[in-house]
């Protein structure tokens, strides 16, 4: 184990309320995105046809990214590129609800023996999207050597076996409980998720890791040990929920970046949501069209987790959770660490969100146009051990060059230099920003 | 300021609420002790160098900003501070011009000449001294025999400051009881004095976490060490290394003004050199320099070096020679 740097989850978290539970109806409109702004799928669907819930709606015509199920039924208004709550337009299809709630029905032959083959295109089948951003698809990162081929087309790391799979059980940010409450709540599915992750991951080791300060209960944990998984405590500190220093600490390896294939270095990573739809197609055959994300509104109070189908817009959650919402100042998908300030309120709430975060004016972190001082505190507290300080500079007055060779690209964003910095600057928008220009110019010669 | 209703920013969107201000005033606070050191030893001349320096320092930057029309940040306390601090390095002898121009130099050729806080590569506070102690030498190394406010007696064996004994007297200093050395009573600047002092204030810091331990740690072993190798070749002719130490500068130098933001290195590494760096130019130029202080050159020394300590740059996660 190696040590990470990074802040205190206790000293980043604003409030400890409670979560509560909440369902919501089935929203009137989702809408679904096809793929991800780095790599879009073609539609399967056009506008005027009626779709039930489960029903695939878009797929990769390379066929490296699983496709997009449906998540209510109803018919297809359009088919059109829509801003996604990372800010960038992806192309997407608009579902009007018709209210009915029958799904696709259960595949028959499910009832039979399944083949490490038959499990593999079950997961990818499924559709299930994922929180963090990773090198590869969930199908391809955990199937174990030879497996890959069932994929067409992308057969890489064929003969790399995995040493380590990585069950992440700890929430990417202070003040999220998603994953936390998953764990507590739905320990027996957890359980069942084992077993196929090792028959399909072939993987020497199953880790489970956990905060040290929320404990899992102990008969869990001993079923755990009885189905050969190790659950590790990790230090309660921010970023070490993300891969590349979750690997680094579980295993001491290091993944290469930028590019971030952590098979390469013989780890697979997912998260214990992920670990759970797992199951749900696995053994029920079932095509996970719900999210559930917690919607945090510090100022009013509000802490809850809500069970949505997903794609639903950000407008209407939150018309249906505060029927009479006022003062509201920043609205962030995706936590107020790694998230997305919205200036639309029309994006659709996806998988890949895992909390909403409202703010009110006293709440705002406002950013400044500083100069650097030089203290050092990014230094001392980036958990990448970048030197967030002169990359920032290179940024700002585009010494591009300069940036890129000290690992601008190693940056993951977690916005801790940001987070710790006095004069308020803007680190993450700088990075971003150079990376952009970087890749801009790489795209023109 | 009206806020605007609606926001939209890069993530993060929470801060840790540190801010410049914070940072100067908790090191203003840490100062606290050392300045109530100085009144105690001096009495109230020592406060009124200390105010003139620091009134001057943010009056100075005010209308440097002022008359080059730059934003106002005097509201950081940046000026404040150096100010105190180059009010702590002067003797109560001094006459009240001279914090006024140091404290003019100090901030404007110091800081304000190459683009404020964090852009000066020289230590502001030793810029400023060192402009007086070079023009007015005579000044400079005239000391009174501090006279305590109460309980304690005034050291009537020191007339010379412990640093010039070092140098010239090496077999009185002996003689000198311990607690005299640790409380400050002994004559000298106004704030290096006090070895206790200055290592609440220095302790206040590394407590608030406003420095590492790297620069102060390594800079006093160092400066330790390198004593300790001149003092076992010959005990006779160099003098023990923890009254290299204890007798002023030192400590006040490795806490407060070797770690001024800006002109000391940000890396693990290269702030433990720099620190290794700053202690043994410290024992060198007093052993063999004419300078006897030798902290103040040898941190200046060491800021000129900082560019370069700071190419020591950790490893990156993530960053292998070899892509499997």
């Amino acid at each position: 184990m190696k040590r990470i740097k990074g802040i205190c989850n206790e000293l980043a978290e604003k409030s400890d309320l409670y979560p509560t539970y909440k369902r919501l109806p089935l929203p009137k409109k989702v809408i679904l995105p096809l793929g991800s702004f780095r790599r879009e799928m073609a539609p399967l669907v056009k506008a005027g046809d009626k779709v039930i819930a489960g029903q695939r709606i878009g797929e990769d015509i390379e066929g490296v990214i699983p496709p997009v199920c449906a998540s209510v039924s109803g018919k297809v208004l359009e088919v059109r590129p829509c801003l996604g709550f990372s800010g960038q337009e992806i192309l997407s299809v608009v579902i009007e609800s018709d209210g009915e709630t029958n799904t696709k029905s259960v595949d028959e032959n499910l009832q039979r023996e399944l083949e490490d083959r038959d499990i593999i295109q079950l997961i990818f089948d499924a559709g299930i999207k994922e929180t963090d951003q990773f090198y590869w698809p969930l199908p391809l990162r955990i199937a174990k050597p030879g497996l890959t081929s069932v994929i067409p087309s992308y057969q890489p790391f064929k003969t790399e076996p995995i040493d380590f799979l990585i069950i992440n059980g700890m929430d990417r940010q202070p003040g999220v409980s998603v994953r936390r409450n998953a764990l507590i709540n739905r320990e027996k599915d957890l359980l069942e998720s084992i077993p196929v992750l090792q028959k399909v991951s072939n993987a020497g080791k199953i880790i489970l890791t956990v905060y040290k300060d929320h404990p899992v209960p102990l008969d869990f944990e001993q079923k755990l040990k009885d189905l050969g998984v190790t659950i590790l405590r990790c230090p309660s500190r921010y970023p070490i929920a993300l891969e590349p220093l979750l690997v680094k600490f579980v295993t001491g390896r290091d993944i290469p970046l930028p590019m971030g294939n952590s098979r390469a270095v013989g780890t697979a990573v997912i998260d214990a949501i992920t670990a759970l739809r797992i199951v749900e197609a696995v053994k029920e055959g079932r095509i996970s069209t719900e999210t559930t994300v917690q919607v945090s509104a510090f100022s009013l109070g509000v802490n809850v987790h809500v069970t949505v189908a997903e794609g639903i817009l950000l407008e209407e959650l939150v018309e249906q959770l505060f029927p009479s919402l006022e003062n509201l100042s920043k609205a962030v998908i995706g936590g107020s660490f790694l998230g997305y300030a919205q200036q639309n309120f029309k994006v659709p709430v996806t998988q890949e969100a895992d909390v909403i975060v409202l703010q009110n004016a006293d709440e705002l972190s406002l950013y400044s146009n500083q100069p650097c001082i030089n203290c050092g505190f990014c230094v001392r507290y980036c958990p990448m051990m970048l030197m967030p300080n002169e990359l920032s500079k290179n940024c700002e007055y585009n010494r591009f060059d300069v940036a890129e060779k000290n690992d601008l690209f190693s940056c993951i964003e977690c916005g801790i230099c940001s987070y710790v910095c006095p004069a308020r600057r803007p680190m993450v928008h700088l990075f971003r920003f150079g990376k952009q220009e970087i890749l801009a110019s790489k795209e023109e010669s | 300021m009206k806020r605007p209703e609606f926001y939209v920013s890069i993530s993060p969107h929470v801060h840790s609420g540190n801010s410049v201000q914070k940072m100067m005033f908790q090191t203003l606070m840490a100062l606290v002790p050392v300045v109530f050191a100085g009144w105690f030893f001096f009495g109230l001349t020592a406060l009124k160098i200390i105010f003139i320096s620091m009134i001057t320092a943010v009056v100075a930057e005010f209308l440097w900003e002022k008359i080059m029309g730059l934003p106002l940040r005097i509201g950081d306390g940046s000026s404040l501070l150096t100010g105190l601090l180059l009010g702590l390095v002067l003797s109560t002898e001094c006459p009240w011009w001279m914090p006024v121009l140091g404290a003019c130099v100090a901030v404007i050729i110091g800081k304000e000449l190459f683009g404020g806080l964090g852009n000066n590569p020289f230590s502001s506070v030793l810029v400023g001294w060192t402009f007086l102690q070079v023009s007015y030498r005579d000044l400079m190394s005239s000391f009174v025999v501090p006279e305590p406010q109460f309980l304690l007696e005034s050291s009537e064996y020191l007339v010379d400051p412990p640093l010039v004994v070092l140098k010239e007297e090496m077999d009185m200093i002996a003689d000198v009881p311990w607690m005299d050395f640790l409380l400050g009573n002994v004559p000298g600047e106004i704030g290096t004095i006090s070895v206790i002092a200055v290592i609440l204030g220095g302790a206040y810091l590394l407590f608030r976490r406003i420095i590492t331990w790297h620069i102060p740690v390594s800079f006093i072993l160092s400066a330790w060490i390198i004593g300790l190798i001149f003092w076992l070749t010959d005990p006779e002719a160099y003098a023990n290394p923890v009254y290299h130490i204890i007798s002023g500068w030192v400590l006040l130098g490795a806490f407060f003004i070797a770690t001024e933001r800006g002109t000391a290195p940000v890396t693990v590494p290269g702030m433990i050199l720099y620190g290794i760096g700053c202690g043994a130019l410290t024992i060198i130029i007093r052993t063999w320099g004419g300078y006897m202080e030798g902290v103040p050159f040898a941190i200046l020394l060491m800021n000129a070096l900082t560019p370069l300590l700071d190419r020591i740059r950790p490893r990156a996660v993530g960053r292998v020679k070899k892509i499997a």
